[in-house]
């Protein structure tokens, strides 16, 4: 077994999900941009 | 650097067979699946490459048709990119990182097992069209370029979705695989292992992993944007619909020279731990190594148009992505310069993985010089698109990036295995393939500045003899890859023991584990002093 303590582990999960909506926020910013540019604004 | 260390081999009750490697969560055993998959990745890649360079041997139409010829180029770049060199480095990372920061696993062990089973799936998606194609089934596979330039690539048939779904596959991987890197490495370091005490290759994959996370999303909704031009009526990329065509290389290219670095800051990892190891020495400029690290990352967000100076742009665009582009040169300096330093008057030796390292500071530094070259604007309006940018390319990646995959294979495969690899087929297999490297490059250099295009089947006759040298020299690099497959099988098979050390010079948690590496490692934290 390996073993991280609790706190380690919350941690790493909260990094976690941060991280991941970084990422879903750069793939929704491009396309949301490129919408609004198709609409003929930004 | 001192340290203590408690090690202990745990075996926990687990699945065997093929269970095992379906629901392992355990670091080492996913970043062996990781390295077969590359491996067997490198072959089918390899395969692809050998169809081109025996249908460019020689003048006029060999072997293929135009058009399987356009999906060669296509599908060995994207195999060779996302299918071989990235789950190469990411199974070096799974195996490497949590041993030398001495941690007991990744942070996240069921969302790296994840990661890697959304691969084989990814593979599948993207090689099925090619599969069915060669049955006279569909059209074949993709044949636009790796690049997916709309409007072209909206003309692939069948193939189309393929792609993309196989691309967002492949990115939603990478992105959970840098997640999970990065939260190790900040969540779970040894007590006392500050960030600069960390290996150099732990650092290179640290900002690795924060590009990945920046641009794998990036190519994603670029792939989005041709999906739904292509099937659900919108008009992002298509100048019929008021969309505009440019912008997707724009975009693509944003992800794209980042992913450059990607491919090529962990091989510098690697080197700047295999080089103090044989010269037994400690890394020159430490520091420096980290911070150039950082200063490369950063201007890799800024350079994205240098591949696309023929597109047209403002003048003052130009100048700021020509100098940008050549800023680059600055932080890699420094780190040759840190490698050669570290090498001079060091009591060295040249074992397999020392000869690799060192031929990726030479040869890596020749991609990076025509590199420069190309980043001039007006000399690029003459070398764009032609084999010129291919050989650029291929000496950043094969003797770059893969020698830098090569390099620690061969360092890290007595820690995996426990035992040692044969040394004579092993520095057989370097020399046949650093020959053989230049052999198929180096000439596309010539031919490249005399004027062939890249990416087509035939060619002018004033271009045979180069094509020719440039076929027999890709055939034998690709046969001596066999050797290298010979070697780590029976490295894994059997062999002279290693001992937890391996190499007299080597320093770092790794190498106080016992050969192979047990099961599980650092279930008590080191202390490192």
């Amino acid at each position: 077994m390996t073993t991280t303590s609790q706190p380690d582990r919350k941690r790493a999960v909260r990094s976690a999900v941060v991280l991941f909506l970084v990422a879903v926020a750069v793939y929704g910013s491009f396309i949301f941009v490129q919408y609004l540019r198709s609409q003929g604004g930004a | 650097m001192s340290t203590t260390t408690a090690t202990h081999d745990d075996h926990a009750h687990q699945p065997t067979g093929l269970m095992r490697w379906l629901t392992t969560t355990n670091h080492k055993d996913i970043g062996t699946l990781y390295l077969v998959l590359s491996l067997v990745m490198f072959f089918v890649g390899g395969a692809m490459a050998m169809v081109i360079r025996a249908e460019l041997f020689q003048p006029g139409l060999q072997w293929v048709d135009p058009g399987f010829f356009n999906q060669m180029t296509t599908m060995h770049a994207l195999v060779m990119i996302f299918g071989g060199v990235m789950p190469a480095f990411v199974g070096l990372a799974n195996w490497m990182v949590p041993l030398m920061i001495g941690a007991p696993d990744m942070a996240l062990p069921r969302l790296n097992n994840w990661s890697f089973w959304i691969l084989p799936f990814a593979f599948a998606l993207l090689l099925t069209p090619l599969v069915l194609g060669l049955f006279g089934i569909g059209g074949g596979a993709p044949a636009g370029g790796w690049t997916m330039y709309p409007p072209l690539v909206l003309q692939t048939g069948n193939a189309f979705p393929f792609l993309i779904f196989a691309v967002h596959l492949m990115g939603i991987s990478s992105v959970l695989g840098a997640i999970n890197i990065i939260v190790t490495i900040m969540n779970l370091r040894a007590p006392g292992m500050t960030l600069l005490k960390m290996p150099l290759f732990v650092w290179t994959w640290l900002i690795t992993a924060y590009l990945l996370i920046l641009v794998m999303p990036v190519l994603a909704g670029a792939v989005t944007m041709l999906l739904t031009d292509k099937y659900f009526g919108t008009s992002f990329f298509l100048a019929a619909g008021g969309g505009d065509p440019v912008m997707f290389q724009h975009i693509f290219w944003f992800f794209g020279h980042p992913e450059v670095y990607i491919m090529i800051l962990p091989a510098f990892g690697i080197v700047s731990q295999i080089i103090p190891t044989f010269a037994r020495k400690p890394l020159f400029g430490y520091d420096s190594m980290v911070y150039a690290t950082a200063s490369i990352a950063f201007l890799s967000f800024i350079v994205w148009a240098h591949h696309m100076f023929t597109v047209g742009m403002p003048l003052a665009g130009q100048l700021f992505f020509m100098l940008a582009t050549m800023l680059i040169a600055v932080p890699t300096g420094v780190k040759v310069f840190n490698w050669v330093a570290t090498m001079w008057k060091g009591a060295m030796t040249f074992e397999t993985p020392m000869l690799f390292a060192i031929a990726f500071v030479f040869l890596f530094t020749i991609g990076g010089f025509s590199g420069l070259m190309l980043a001039i604007v007006p000399a690029d309006l003459q070398y764009h698109d032609s084999y010129f940018v291919v050989a650029h390319f291929h000496y950043v990646l094969v003797p770059g990036a893969v020698f830098g995959i090569m390099a620690g294979v061969y360092y890290w495969l007595p820690k995996w295995t426990g035992h040692m690899y044969n040394e004579k087929l092993g520095k057989l297999h370097f020399w046949l393939s650093t020959i053989f490297v230049n052999v198929t490059f180096f000439p596309q250099h010539f031919v490249g500045l005399a004027g062939m295009p890249r990416r087509i089947p035939d060619y002018a006759t004033q271009f045979a003899d180069f094509n020719a040298i440039s076929s027999i020299g890709s055939f034998v690099f690709g046969l001596a890859q066999l050797i290298f497959l010979y070697v780590v099988v029976s490295c894994i098979r059997g062999g002279q023991k290693a001992t937890a050390q391996v190499w007299d010079g080597a320093e770092g948690l790794e190498w106080t584990v016992p050969s192979p590496a047990p099961h599980h490692t650092f279930d008590v934290p080191p202390v490192v002093r």
